[in-house]
């Protein structure tokens, strides 16, 4: 075996280490989880939507770089009222594959779908239809302050014309004030007129994740969120995140932390080397033996 | 990382040192701010009116006319600034007011029209090199903007106004810009109104996009707001500040030869830019009156020995600026400012 092959089997093997479900962690959410069911079954919190209309409907998703096939055949069902998990490996293709259905990279071969028509055109307009994103290396604008960050985004959802799924409320609030309100609700607590530039990493994350949501998507992509954030703030993320399925937004979540994929996702697919291994729920996912023997490892 | 992704996160951070916190506005100042304000601002207008005068020993007024121009052509530089982005067309966008100066007064077009068509025409060049930014970044628009203006030189320029010193094609001034003072004047009173459009755009939600837009143009695009609409509108205010300066260069020198656009003194003012604070206005004009006045005061004072030394001596105060205060003059003024008006820092 060559020694190219050997340390790539070292590293993967270490990094699959890393994705196994921690217990303690998968403890900690399972009663987070239950009191947001009951909570919803009381009827005392928001009601819950029960639409399930297909936001994405992505099939035969393939790209190629170069000699690589980034993502070979890959098909995904994001649904409104839904979390839907996409795992797997470093290199695996997850961000590529956002990266497709945001615009940024035009597949070789595919049908994007978003609310029942084929999703075409630009990054921009993608993002006016209600396609809305965060990035892996969160990307603020530094120059500006978290205010101006949050109001850039509500000005979208007013010139496209877009309503609130999450919260009808906010279309008769303000700019400033709806975007205190997200800002509130993703669990940001600082100061709003302070400059973007000077955010700790979890705040980073959680204002772009503001940002998103004051764009009002009807789809939103999360590229690794809890990545940075402390165990109170990932906590309030897995909430939050059900909270907003619940409340009809459809959300399609990149994570490496298993804890949280577990916690909060419906569905889950699993890409390797850009294929799909599995989808289901987390349940089935965890029991597949392909999913497994390639990614979880025996000891999960 | 790239060389070309270095330069662009350098020319980021140059305009970001020069532009990141503005002094707060009217109504939210301090009473020594306010006075400060008050007296700065007729200290300016007194200055602008008496400064031909005051300097008449040290030079004619031709040199504080042309400072002005300059400051609009390094203003024209700087506007790019606010998308991260460096033309080295400037002087071709220059050359452009000359040539449509020229053209209208030879067809009997009055000079008071010919400012308003000039900024107009501007546009379709302006799209020209909007096509290049809404394709290349950073260094790569600045090698196209480059080409560009070489291009124009070499078919257009040196065809049209000619490299012997264009003697065949003198521009006529009207009556009442018969004196150097009354173009100075003019150009002032048209570079107040153009500094205030561009401060309150930089202060307008219009303003805020194009910030977010340099901070990440990928974030800005995603989120749903069009990148290209922003790079073409500032691309056309640049370019008609530039067409608008060489306009008025026009009305000043009479002949002017097509050396006077060579785009190799397109990296002079871009350089100019910088020592200004790339994407401040205030910063821009300051440059532009240093470096475009100053040389030619030196001049008259030596008697003329220092002719053909202006690089040169805006060399050495580039050097002496961007090593003492990277931000530029703006970054400068802003901590004079500050401290005048008792702002903690």
């Amino acid at each position: 075996m060559s020694p190219e092959v050997t340390n790539y089997r070292t590293a993967r093997a270490a990094h699959t280490a890393e994705l196994r479900p921690d217990p303690e962690k998968m403890a900690r959410f399972a009663p987070l989880r239950a009191r947001l069911g009951a909570l919803l079954a009381e009827g005392t919190g928001p009601t819950r939507s029960t639409d399930r209309t297909e936001i994405l409907a992505v099939s035969g998703l393939s790209i190629r770089f170069g000699g690589l096939q980034a993502l070979d055949n890959v098909d995904l069902v994001a649904r409104a009222g839904e979390v839907t998990g996409v795992i797997g490996p470093n290199g695996a293709g997850k961000t590529t594959f956002f990266n497709c259905v945001s615009g940024l990279y035009p597949p070789d071969r595919g049908q994007i779908n978003f609310e029942g028509q084929p999703l075409k055109g630009s990054v921009v307009s993608r993002g006016r239809r209600g396609l809305g994103r965060t990035f892996q290396s969160p990307r603020l604008f530094s120059s500006l302050s978290v205010l101006d960050n949050l109001a850039l985004g509500c000005a979208v959802a007013e010139s496209a014309g877009r309503t609130y799924t999450f919260d009808s409320t906010l279309a008769r609030l303000d700019r400033a004030e709806r975007a205190e309100r997200i800002a509130r609700l993703v669990g940001f607590r600082g100061d709003l007129a302070s400059p973007a530039s000077g955010l700790a990493f979890g705040d980073l994350r959680v204002i772009e994740f503001a940002r998103a949501l004051c764009a009002a998507p009807r789809l939103l992509m999360l590229d690794e969120p809890a990545s940075g954030l402390d165990v109170e703030q990932a906590d309030d993320l897995v909430a939050l995140l059900r909270r907003l399925a619940d409340l009809g937004l459809a959300v399609l979540l990149i994570e490496h932390d298993m804890a949280v994929v577990m916690g909060v996702c419906d569905v889950i697919t699993v890409l390797n080397f850009g294929t799909v291994l599995a989808t289901g729920t987390p349940e089935q996912v965890q029991s597949d033996e392909n999913v497994i023997e390639a990614y979880l490892g025996r000891s999960a | 990382m790239s060389v070309a992704t270095e330069l662009r996160a350098d020319l980021k951070a140059a305009v970001v040192a020069s532009t990141d916190v503005m002094l707060p506005l009217p109504g939210r100042l301090r009473p020594r701010a306010l006075i400060a304000r008050t007296f700065g601002f007729a200290l300016l207008v007194v200055g602008i009116f008496t400064m031909p005068s005051l300097l008449s020993r040290a030079g004619p007024t031709y040199a504080l006319a042309v400072g002005v121009i300059v400051a609009m052509a390094v203003l024209s530089v700087s506007v790019l600034g606010w998308i991260g982005e460096i033309s080295m067309a400037t002087l071709a966008q220059m050359g452009m007011g000359v040539v449509i100066l020229n053209y209208l007064q030879r067809h009997g077009v009055a000079f008071a029209a010919i400012v308003p068509i000039a900024v107009l025409a501007s546009i379709p060049v302006s799209l020209v090199l909007g096509v290049f930014a809404l394709r290349l970044r950073g260094v790569y628009f600045a090698i196209a903007t480059l080409a560009f203006a070489t291009l124009a030189q070499k078919s257009f320029f040196s065809s049209y106004l000619g490299t012997e010193g264009g003697f065949e094609k003198p521009l006529v001034r009207p009556s009442y810009l018969a004196s150097d003072k009354h173009v100075y004047y003019l150009e002032v009173g048209t570079l107040v109104v153009v500094a205030v459009i561009c401060y309150l755009i930089l202060r307008s939600p219009i303003g805020t996009r194009l910030t977010a837009l340099r901070d990440s143009e990928m974030a800005f695009a995603v989120l749903g707001h069009s990148p290209a609409r922003y790079k073409l509108f500032t691309v056309c205010l640049s370019g008609a500040i530039a067409t608008l300066a060489g306009t008025y260069y026009g009305i000043l020198q009479q002949v002017v030869p097509s050396n006077y656009f060579a785009p190799g003194l397109a990296i002079a003012y871009f350089a100019y830019g910088v020592v200004g604070g790339l994407g401040s206005v205030g910063g821009a004009i300051a440059a532009g009156l240093v470096f475009g006045s100053t040389p030619r005061y030196l001049e008259t004072l030596s008697h003329g020995k220092l002719v053909g030394y202006d690089l040169f001596f805006a060399a050495a105060v580039a050097l002496i600026i961007i090593l003492w205060v990277p931000g530029g003059i703006a970054a400068l003024g802003r901590r004079i400012w500050r401290r005048i008006e008792g702002v903690p820092r």
